[in-house]
């Protein structure tokens, strides 16, 4: 096992005020919300995983007296496929695999059985949506993911994950801001006057 | 696709200030000394984060890389370009290399504007440049070969008029992937041991995944940031095909504003992958540098090209430093 103390960030004897804080940020991290359908969720896991024994550890030997439970990431793993829809005969079949494809990463097994499917329903065009979210292509993503929705308003799964892409800029920019990114206004546009002067200085 | 991976001045302490301009001139002098002063002139800040996000992923006492052969140093020396004032300048493989990515880009870059635009002035840069490129493309093959392929395919999208702005980055951040995960094995060399191994496979992975991201938000903002120049000359631009812009109904600003909010939600949603990957890396060094580079520099500049989208008086759009 890594030192715990290194592996939540904290000095040697830090208060447990201090560990306690380290470990909400670290669980922040690599909360399995974030990674959600992120083909390195495995990664996150495994560093939420260290901070946990991490955190464990040090709950019973050295910040003594408190014990409150700490993070379960079971509650989060996956579960995310599901199949909530009902699609009669083989293509419903045919649909379970595909998500278990691409559940496991297996994008091109997961293409090349929807290929295989001629009816494209709204489960269709949801699954090929997600393919191309796995792959980092989410503007292909949405448009397919948006497209199921509006050929069946009523399922929620579509509904969530078409949020989930509409919402990542967002979900950015909210970090950008929390530590600091100033928006333009009049001040900031003094301090690039500021900062072109300043380039200029550093010609000499 | 220079220039738009900068960092944020305003955030950044004074001494990161100073060490990722130590970077830049660390790629500078590095141009420098192995191909002959003209390429520097194409130097960005591009070249500086690479350099600076591979060095952080070494310790410095093996900053020198696998061969050992340079070794680490910062130094303050004066330059061409600031005849007057010393400036701290580092050498290690990082730089090495992101020089190595640079001159192999701006080749391609000039190898393209010849064949576009007939261009004497690239014809004659291309020439220039070719030496240096075969003996780069020699020493790291992976690199090379990733690069020549990836803008093939680019040029055969863009002929096409691909109307998907996806396929359209894909090139660009398959590029970009190839650029982090062989500059990983560049300054880190074959792992030792089978815990290394396990590490260094699942440090790929995240690089794989942030370069992709990276390239493809440099694609696109690029192609948002050229959007009324493509429309008023008739060129190809990915957003022009995606959002159906159609002369007859509407004028080029109208449209530019019409895309504004998906220019805004795919630009993002590249950066917001970017920063999920970061937080995987195990950075050893620069950490604040790094950073600063993808949740305020890159935002800012999407903030800038998305501005002038909207209209806005296009102050200061896409600044870059020379």
């Amino acid at each position: 096992m890594r030192d715990p103390y290194e592996v939540l960030g904290v000095p040697q004897g830090a208060s447990e005020e201090e560990i306690k804080a380290a470990y909400r940020e670290l669980v922040k991290k690599y909360h399995p919300d974030k990674y959600q359908n992120n083909p390195l969720a495995d990664l996150a896991e495994e560093k939420l995983r260290e901070v946990n024994e991490a955190y464990e550890y040090l709950e019973k030997h050295g910040m003594g007296g408190y014990s409150n439970g700490t993070y379960q990431s079971g509650g989060y793993s996956s579960g995310s496929y599901q199949s909530s829809s009902s699609y009669s005969g083989n293509d419903a079949y045919v649909y379970q695999q595909v998500r278990r494809d691409i559940d496991a990463g297996r994008l091109a097994d997961a293409e090349a059985a929807l290929a295989g499917v001629s009816i494209r329903n709204a489960e269709w065009i949801f699954l090929s949506g997600m393919i191309s979210y796995k792959r980092g292509m989410y503007d292909d993503a949405y448009a397919k993911i948006d497209q199921a929705c509006n050929m069946d308003p009523s399922n929620f799964e579509y509904q969530r994950a078409r949020n989930t892409i509409a919402q990542m800029g967002n979900r950015y920019r909210n970090v950008s801001q929390g530590q600091g990114y100033n928006y333009e206004d009049a001040f900031c546009q003094a301090c690039q006057c500021y900062l072109c002067a300043d380039c200029c200085c550093n010609c000499f | 696709m220079f220039g738009y991976v900068t960092c944020d001045k305003a955030e950044l302490k004074m001494k990161d200030w100073e060490r990722y301009n130590a970077y830049y001139c660390g790629v500078c002098k590095s141009i420098g000394a192995r191909f002959g002063q003209i390429p520097r002139m194409i130097l960005t800040f591009d070249a500086a984060f690479i350099a600076v996000l591979l060095a952080g992923l070494t310790d410095e006492e093996a900053a020198g890389g696998p061969s050992g052969s340079g070794g680490y140093s910062l130094r303050s020396e004066r330059c061409i370009a600031h005849p007057l004032k010393e400036k701290l300048v580092v050498r290690e493989e990082a730089v090495d290399y992101a020089a190595d990515v640079m001159l192999l880009l701006a080749y391609y870059k000039m190898e393209d504007d010849r064949q576009d635009e007939h261009s004497l002035k690239a014809a004659s840069a291309e020439r220039y440049l070719r030496g240096a490129k075969s003996r780069i493309e020699k020493q790291r093959p992976g690199l090379g070969e990733v690069l020549a392929a990836q803008l093939t395919r680019q040029s055969a999208l863009e002929a096409q008029k691909c109307a998907s702005c996806d396929q359209a980055a894909d090139p660009t951040g398959k590029i970009m992937e190839a650029v982090f995960c062989e500059g990983l094995k560049a300054v880190r060399g074959e792992p030792a041991g089978e815990q290394e191994v396990r590490r260094t496979d699942a440090q790929l992975r995240v690089l794989t995944q942030l370069g992709y991201q990276l390239g493809r938000w440099i694609y696109l903002i690029d192609a948002a940031d050229d959007l009324g120049e493509d429309i008023a000359k008739g060129g190809y631009n990915p957003f022009k095909e995606r959002f159906l812009y159609d002369p007859a109904s509407e004028t080029k600003e109208d449209f530019s504003k019409r895309v504004h909010d998906d220019a805004e939600r795919i630009l993002l949603s590249c950066l917001a992958d970017m920063a999920d990957c970061l937080d995987l890396l195990e950075i050893r060094r620069h950490t604040d540098i790094i950073k600063n580079v993808v949740q305020f520099g890159l935002l800012r500049q999407t903030d800038t090209v998305l501005e002038k989208l909207a209209g806005a008086a296009p102050h200061a759009a896409n600044e870059r430093k020379d």
